[in-house]
């Protein structure tokens, strides 16, 4: 008997760490998915704020997969019809008052997207966490009856990266509440945090999330999300340069 | 000839009259003549550092691109790695270092800026004997093989990028196939000098801009020395012979704008050497001139006692060569023994980066030319005797009487 509570006691010890240790890769990657789902169908506003300024614009973005993507601006009357599609690792952005779709360079990509604090490689590579990183759990908080997992993301010797280190906070649910850039001298350079968090097509959403740029006061953008549609399944014409130049109407239904 | 006979000796004699008149004539003319050597070592120095300084800044003697490269430099126009007849001739005589690399424009990456680059591959024990690019150039760890890690910048790219060493900064450039290539590369060093390549110019292993680029086995570059500067078109024409479809180019064709600069430096030498020319003779024909005026009177009185005129105008030229050949021998050694002092360096040090801007190295090298010791005793030597001729002929043309009781000294 005592025996038999040994071999128990000594199968809970083992099983335990097992339990409470799951993989950061996963997190990291049920969150890219709730984010983005298989597809998506979302309309959200973005504000640019700056000390002197402060700007509002609103989008339509619709996903594919985790590698396509398609933001069209629906308004003001100045932004409206920018687009900007993204194919695999290559993007194109057309402009309606020069009629033209311009392939990115490499040289902008790591530029201002639409004057906002995220660059077009905030776009165009959250799944460089997955392949660039090395991913591990620091800390669990509880907060809001929730559990927050801790990870940090350190690049890959020779990964395509200038941050020294990356720390996200990740909740049980799957919703990123925050991303911290550091630089290599381990200075915090830029935030991405959560302000809201709220139910979207049925699931826990970020519904507002805001980029500081630490380093200079008063400089963000917050993207807020109006409404969205998961696994829309959006057809495939949507993400080709001709439906970027000429938009077809397209919703999910 | 009996004349001469005769002459020498009371030429001789007559220098020695009065010593202090001789003494300075003859420091005038050695003054000249050492100027002259000592202004054409640095000129020469001059000029030819600024002609090192373009070969070592990458340019070298020659480079060989693919058909192409130069107009459009980009992935589509790479060659493959020397081989066969054209590595034969590589390997020769006629070329003393060669060194592969590749080039591709590029965008360099930190936390907060990023700039438009060139990005050298390269072969660093090749590169060290062809360019700047040598251990001792590099502040921090060089490149050790053309397979190592890391990467070299200019600190005043550094600065701009606000990175130090050990940083990893992101390069992306253009692959083969049209797509964007990135790799993250730590910083192991900063190259000294070359304010120019500074701004732009990166360096990583062949290897690592390879993979980058998707070009195993290719090349974009290959830079050449020949053993001297006047082999250069040797080396030129056999290289053509071994490659007939490369294009291969010297430096002058590759740096246009430095060549018309060494050009410009050089044609200006030779001005601002006959300007020196040109006051140090009128100095020197105002010394013999005076010197033999001086002395009308007793012309005037040696004619009197019966020497003939041929004989007078003997005895004054006689008189110069002594002075000129004795000043020149002076200043001939002066002015070597002044540029042998410099020759292990002249530090411009003090004027920094500006005289860097002039495309000439901090420290000049200058050298004695034999031949331009020649040039500058024998011009000397010709303007000297030239300008004493004409008080010569006037002295002896005089009337003695008319001298004598109108030069009252």
């Amino acid at each position: 008997m005592k025996k038999l509570a040994c071999l128990i006691l000594f199968g809970a010890l083992s099983a335990s760490p097992a339990l409470a240790d799951p993989d950061p890769a996963e997190i990291v990657r049920d969150a890219i998915d709730n984010w983005r789902g298989t597809s998506s169908y979302i309309e959200q506003t973005m504000i640019v704020h700056r000390p002197e300024w402060e700007r509002s614009s609103a989008m339509v973005s619709i996903t594919r997969g985790n590698k396509d993507a398609l933001v069209r601006f629906t308004a003001p009357a100045r932004d409206e019809g920018n687009a900007t599609l993204k194919l695999d690792r290559d993007m194109w952005v057309f402009t309606p008052r020069l009629n033209r779709v311009i392939k990115l360079p490499a040289s902008m990509m790591a530029q201002s997207w639409m004057g906002s604090d995220f660059s077009y490689d905030d776009l165009s590579k959250t799944d460089a966490l997955l392949t660039d990183y090395e991913l591990s759990i620091q800390t669990t908080e509880e907060a809001d009856g929730h559990e927050i997992y801790v990870i940090e993301a350190v690049p890959h010797d020779d990964a395509p990266v200038v941050w020294g280190r990356e720390v996200l906070r990740i909740r049980d649910d799957s919703v990123f509440l925050e991303r911290d850039y550091y630089d290599q001298t381990d200075q915090l350079v830029k935030r991405m945090i959560a302000d809201r968090i709220g139910p979207l097509d049925g699931r826990p959403y970020p519904q507002e999330m805001r980029m500081v740029d630490v380093e200079e006061e008063d400089h963000w953008t917050l993207v807020v999300t109006q409404s969205g549609k998961f696994d829309v399944e959006p057809p495939s014409f949507l993400f080709t340069q001709s439906n970027l130049r000429n938009p077809r109407d397209w919703s999910p239904r | 000839m009996g004349g001469l006979k005769i002459m020498a000796p009371i030429a001789w004699r007559n220098l020695w009259r009065r010593k202090s008149r001789t003494l300075l004539t003859i420091t005038a003319i050695a003054m000249a003549v050492a100027s002259l050597i000592i202004l054409g070592a640095f000129m020469r120095a001059w000029g030819g550092s600024a002609f090192d300084r373009t070969v070592e800044a990458l340019t070298a003697h020659g480079q060989i691109h693919a058909e192409g490269f130069l107009d459009d430099p980009t992935v589509e126009h790479a060659m493959p790695q020397p081989a066969g007849v054209l590595l034969d001739v590589l390997s020769g005589q006629s070329v003393a270092a060669w060194t592969p690399r590749i080039v591709a424009l590029a965008l360099i990456r930190s936390e907060r800026e990023s700039a438009p680059i060139m990005i050298y591959g390269i072969d660093p024990k090749r590169e060290s004997a062809v360019s700047f690019l040598k251990p001792n150039a590099i502040d921090g760890a060089p490149l050790t093989s053309a397979t190592s890690k890391g990467l070299i910048m200019g600190r005043s790219l550094a600065d701009r990028l606000q990175v130090e060493r050990g940083r990893r900064v992101v390069i992306s450039a253009q692959d083969e196939n049209g797509d964007i290539a990135e790799i993250g590369v730590r910083v192991t060093g900063f190259y000294k000098g070359q304010p120019d390549l500074q701004k732009y110019a990166v360096f990583v292993s062949l290897k690592e801009a390879q993979a980058l680029l998707g070009l195993e086995g290719e090349v974009s570059e290959i830079a050449f020395l020949a053993p001297q500067r006047d082999g250069i078109n040797v080396a030129i024409e056999d290289l053509k012979q071994a490659a007939p479809d490369l294009d291969i180019r010297r430096w002058d064709e590759l740096q246009p704008f430095a060549k018309a600069m060494i050009d410009l430096a050089e044609g200006a030498n030779l001005i601002w050497i006959f300007v020196s020319f040109v006051l140090v003779a009128f100095g020197l024909v105002n010394t013999l001139m005076m010197a033999v005026y001086e002395r009308m009177r007793e012309f005037g009185l040696l004619q009197a006692l019966g020497m003939k005129p041929v004989l007078l105008l003997v005895q004054i030229l006689v008189e110069s060569v002594y002075l000129v050949v004795f000043g020149a021998l002076a200043g001939a050694i002066a002015g070597a023994v002044t540029v042998n002092a410099f020759s292990g360096g002249l530090d411009f040090g003090h004027l920094g980066i500006g005289a860097e801007m002039f495309g000439v190295s901090q420290v000049l090298y200058p050298k004695v030319s034999a031949a331009e010791i020649t040039v500058a005793c024998s011009i000397v030597i010709g303007l000297s005797i030239l300008a004493s001729l004409y008080p010569a002929l006037q002295a002896s043309r005089r009337v003695p009487v008319d001298v004598l009781t109108r030069a009252q000294t």
